[in-house]
């Protein structure tokens, strides 16, 4: 050791290592060791001293050699660990020994042994994913690829989207032709930025269609976070989410187009009733006329009896004939309005319709309490009262008939009520027919009404999603040996404007 | 009161109709002479007195117009009646079926004077031409 030289510096910085040193001269025997060695060794430094170190090269007589080698190291107990050493000769100048710095091997053979498990692991991790992954460095060459990236590489030979180990990715993407060029531009300005750091991800979904399929992918680039940048590049194959997703559209727009067709159609039927009904009262009105001008022409003298009768039947029949166009026109009407939603007091409704429909003094009308208020189209609501409790009173063939209106929960959207009365009930088989537009079970002369009043009642309530029933046996039961009829429908209790 | 005779034109192509107007005259006494056309611009030429046609008087004129009519309608009269300066003034009355909301804003934009759905009944038409007659009778006149 040159005299210059502070022993006490050497000594603490051989302290400092975290390698075992071991110093000896040209005869192999130790001059110093160092705390760390006397650990590994299980020597104290003065046993060191002054004999061979514990190392088989040396124990086994071979000169060591300058540079890093495989060693064991021979504990004080017998023990024998793998070690690896880096001898620098001193030469003539140290006195011909050398320095060995000795490292536990089997500390780096397990970190080793942990990198390379990790790296195992990411690899297989890697190879066993279904996406096309590629590892970018920071300038967009392609340093690692998957097996899928290779497997579709070599699939499609001439590719636009694939791309070696060694090639620019963001140059191949430029170069892109073909089916994936409309993204190419956004696909390099995106992993250009996320190799920049200037976002954390960017993912764009593209088709990619081969002559024999079509096909989409979502492309990922993600940055790599550690000092010297880059990326990872994924294509996943989302075809068939792809073609899920557009079976679910087109459905979904099939659908809608239906639907648009049925109210389109529905609306155009609700217009051709009433054109062509307003048509028919021209002409129907003409023959009334007419039929009045001859009688007047004529003058009583000229005229017989008998032709008076007939004038008189025509304009009956006109008469008739006018109630069935306006039923029509009404029952088109639904259809054709719009709905006007207001707030509604059942309770106060239903007491006007009474007051207009102004039943004669034997006809009671019972209103039962708890009657809602509703977010509704009003003029609707009454009609459906107006004509359930007008055919109750009407068709009853009593003059004391007993109308009772009831109402109930029916769910979360809707409310129910019942219009019930103790008239003479409706045979079952009639059940259906009534709701039919122009059904009516009483002949014409006997009770007024074209018969509409049911079928507008079962279109309004429909309309508005609701159904409508009827429940009645004819002559039995019900009070005063009748059998009654009760009318339930139901109706939103929340309205949208149409 | 002095007799101030109105110069009634109807313009209606409904014969039936024509014939409807005239009965309710007949029976109201109504001695008005009562013009008329068949459509649109046969009620033109009549009003501007064009060649060929039955001239009315340029004086208290009144016209009861239908609104559907062949070749020219009522709407599109009214128009062309109000681009006229000599007829722009004129006093018009539709007398329609046409229960069309869009019709009667259309006609009431073109300035006329009423807007009647002819009626059902008979005698109901005859009261209201009576009521048409008694009103414009007294009414004054451009």
């Amino acid at each position: 050791m040159p005299a210059t030289v502070d022993r006490d510096l050497i000594a603490a910085l051989l302290a400092a290592v975290r390698d075992g040193v071991v110093a000896h001269d040209a005869a192999g025997e130790v001059v110093e060791a160092n705390t760390r060695f006397c650990q590994m060794s299980g020597y104290a430094r003065d046993e060191l001293i002054g004999r061979a170190p514990p190392l088989p090269f040396w124990a086994g007589g071979e000169t060591p050699r300058a540079g890093q080698g495989r060693a064991i190291l021979i504990h004080k107990d017998g023990r024998r660990t793998p070690v690896v050493v880096t001898t620098t000769p001193l030469g003539n100048g140290g006195g011909g020994g050398s320095i060995v710095v000795v490292a536990d091997d089997a500390e780096r053979d397990r970190f080793e042994q942990q990198t390379s498990e990790s790296e195992e692991l990411s690899r297989a991790v890697l190879s066993s994913h279904p996406a096309q992954i590629a590892v970018l460095d920071a300038d967009g060459n392609i340093i690692a690829v998957n097996d899928a990236w290779t497997a579709f590489a070599r699939a499609n030979g001439g590719n636009d989207m694939t791309g070696g180990i060694g090639s620019n990715y963001l140059n191949v993407c430029q170069a892109a032709t073909g089916s994936f060029c409309d993204e190419a531009p956004a696909v390099v300005d995106g992993i250009r930025a996320v190799l920049r750091r200037e976002r954390s991800i960017f993912e764009i979904e593209y088709p990619c269609h081969s002559p024999i399929q079509q096909r989409w992918f979502l492309l990922t680039a993600a940055p790599l976070r550690h000092a010297a940048g880059g990326a990872i590049i994924s294509h996943l194959d989302i075809t068939t989410r792809k073609q899920h997703e557009e079976d679910l559209h087109r459905h979904a727009q099939e659908l809608a187009g239906l639907a648009e067709q049925l109210r389109r159609s529905n609306r155009e039927l609700d217009q051709f009733a009433y054109i062509t009904s307003h048509d028919l009262r021209a002409p129907l009105r003409g023959i009334s006329n007419l039929a009045s001008w001859i009688e007047e022409d004529l003058g009583p003298q000229a005229i017989t009896a008998e032709a008076k009768k007939m004038l008189a039947l025509l304009r009956g029949r006109v008469t008739r004939m006018e109630g069935l166009i306006d039923g029509i026109l009404e029952y088109s009407r639904i259809g054709r309005t719009k709905q006007k939603i207001e707030q509604v007091d059942v309770a106060k409704l239903l007491s006007e319709t009474v007051d207009l429909l102004a039943p004669h003094a034997g006809v009671k009308i019972d209103i039962a309490p708890g009657m809602p208020t509703l977010s509704t189209n009003r003029l609707q609501l009454q009609q459906v009262f107006m004509n359930l409790i007008g055919n109750a009173i009407k068709h009853a063939w009593r003059a004391d008939v007993t109308v009772r209106v009831t109402t109930g929960d029916a769910g979360p959207y809707q409310v129910e009520f019942a219009v019930a009365d103790d008239g003479q009930g409706i045979d079952p088989q009639y059940h259906e027919k009534i709701f039919v537009i122009f059904q009516t079970l009483a002949a014409r002369d006997k009770v007024e009404g074209a018969g509409v009043g049911l079928s507008l009642v079962k279109k309004i309530v429909e309309s508005n999603g609701g159904i409508i029933v009827v429940e009645s046996q004819p002559g039995e039961g019900g009070e005063g040996g009748a059998g009654g009829a009760t009318f339930r429908f139901t109706w939103p209790k929340q309205m949208k404007e149409a | 009161m002095e007799h101030r005779p109105l110069n009634m034109l109807l313009v209606e192509d409904d014969e039936l109709d024509v014939m409807n107007v005239q009965r309710a005259f007949k029976k109201n006494n109504i001695s008005n002479p009562l013009f008329t056309a068949s459509n649109g611009i046969e009620a033109l030429a009549m009003l501007r007195g064009e060649n060929g046609y039955t001239a009315i008087p340029p004086t208290r004129r009144i016209i009861l117009l239908d609104l559907n009519m062949p070749r020219m309608g009522g709407i599109e009269f009214l128009r062309e009646l109000r681009a006229d300066p000599d007829l722009a003034p004129t006093t018009v009355i539709v007398l329609t079926t046409s229960d069309e909301d869009r019709d009667k804003v259309e006609a009431y934009k073109l300035n006329v004077a009423g807007y009647i759905l002819k009626p059902v009944t008979l005698q109901a038409f005859v009261e209201i031409m009576a009521t048409l007659n008694k009103y414009w009778t007294v009414s004054e006149l451009p």
